[in-house]
């Protein structure tokens, strides 16, 4: 008579053969998870993506004014590091989370924060300027804010790179795929926005926030969706 | 509240991270034997925990049962390299188990919140006296399955006759009250019951 555990148990043998000798080495190199392998493939993602950008996109015609002044480069200083902040926090992603242990939780929820902090940063640089007692003129006067394709750039170019940061994550058991694939897009397309501030001339803060904040939620939301089905193992 | 898998301090908690921990070490470092030590007692742990926290309805068949746990077990084996060394073990391992038995949850159409199904049901170590138990059970259930297999070549009368007397461990006595025998024919009965079990079993295996 057949018994099912008979069958779990020929599984763990079969399974135990799997971990000796050159199997294993190459298994190894295959499923990487080291922090530099994931560096790798983020900058290979972002070498793509400035590639890209660089080709298609014209860089803005007041550049050599704009290197001049302080305020441009925390700007894009600001979307970089968090790209980079929010490409740290996709990588944690990659390994079960065993948060059982609360004081490691209550950590992690603070790093998280750090790295939204940049974002948060840039978004109330550009909230601050705008003035709320003549919105209406101001929309009416500045409809220029409303043009731009820098939010279908930031989507496009954000997707693109998100697939490596998928790729890479893929290897790993992240065990919160929609928080993972949020956290990819948020990176990604910081990244995007920070390439497009040498091609955007439009600073105006409804353009900011219109054109680059919102195709960033848009592109963190359906990106969650994906990964939802996409990192599933 | 103290949580056992982040600080385990009584002797079964410790003993059972230790000892699963070094036998996955060694196991992935190449040594076969001291990995398929690791996964059948992953296997024990959560085959007991799955019969704690899956419905009746479900866990009432072995095969399912069996088949939650294979998925499991190859779960850790393909993630095992996302264990990070400095960190507890027991975590980990419940953690990937956890996640792969929510998914094969999902694809029964069982949703685990519906079932009282909570997470610190992962979060609970089996102590390794109850898991020696289950698996003498286990033993017995699958002894008892060879025998029943076997019986197909037995008379009817006879078949009954060891169920009672042999599986269900009831006196001659009682034997012979229940199928009204008297009791030299109920010792005749099981005896060449038996002889024909061994015939059998010994024709098998020349």
């Amino acid at each position: 008579m057949f018994h099912p555990e008979n069958k779990t148990l020929e599984l763990s043998k079969l399974l135990a053969r799997e971990t000796s000798g050159s199997v294993l080495l190459t298994e190894s190199k295959k499923r990487d998870l080291r922090f530099s392998r994931f560096a790798l493939q983020w900058s290979v993602g972002a070498a793509v993506t400035t590639l890209l950008a660089w080709k298609l996109l014209p860089v803005r015609t007041d550049m050599p004014e704009q290197l001049r002044t302080a305020g441009f480069y925390l700007l894009t200083g600001l979307w970089l590091l968090s790209s980079l902040l929010m490409g740290h926090q996709f990588f944690g992603f990659a390994f079960p989370e065993t948060g059982a242990n609360e004081t490691s939780r209550r950590s992690i929820v603070r790093t998280r924060q750090l790295a939204l902090l940049p974002l948060a940063v840039i978004g109330l640089i550009s909230f601050s300027t705008i003035h709320f007692d003549d919105l209406t003129f101001q929309i009416y006067r500045d409809s220029h804010a409303f043009n731009g394709g820098c939010g279908m750039v930031i989507f496009v170019a954000g997707s693109i790179q998100a697939a490596f940061l998928y790729s890479w994550m893929k290897k790993g058991a992240t065990t919160r795929q929609a928080e993972a694939g949020m956290w990819a897009a948020l990176s990604t397309g910081a990244f995007t926005s920070f390439l497009i501030s040498f091609a955007c001339q439009n600073e105006h803060p409804l353009h900011i926030l219109i054109w680059h904040f919102l195709p960033l939620g848009g592109l963190a939301l359906l990106s969650g969706l994906v990964a939802r089905k996409f990192l599933r193992w | 509240m103290r949580n056992p898998l982040m600080t385990p301090n009584t002797r079964d908690e410790l003993s059972l991270e230790t000892r699963l921990k070094g036998l996955f070490l060694s196991g992935i470092g190449g040594n076969e034997s001291e990995y398929a030590a690791f996964l059948e007692l992953a296997a024990k742990i959560v085959r007991s925990n799955l019969r704690k926290t899956i419905p009746a309805s479900l866990s009432h068949s072995r095969d399912l049962l069996e088949d939650i746990v294979q998925d499991v077990l190859l779960a850790l084996h393909r993630k095992r390299h996302t264990y990070r060394t400095e960190h507890p073990f027991l975590p980990w391992m419940f953690a990937v188990a956890k996640h792969r038995w929510i998914d094969v949850a999902r694809m029964m159409a069982v949703r685990p919140e519906l079932i009282g199904w909570t997470e610190s049901d992962w979060e609970r170590i089996p102590d390794l006296e109850a898991l020696e138990k289950i698996e003498r059970q286990d033993e017995e259930l699958t002894a008892k399955d060879a025998l029943l297999d076997r019986m197909a070549i037995l008379t009817d009368q006879q078949k009954e006759l060891i169920r009672l007397a042999k599986l269900e461990e009831l006196p001659l006595a009682e034997v012979a009250k229940r199928l009204q025998l008297n009791l030299s024919a109920v010792k005749v009965g099981i005896h060449r019951a038996m002889k024909k079990l061994t015939l059998s079993t010994e024709k098998e295996k020349t």
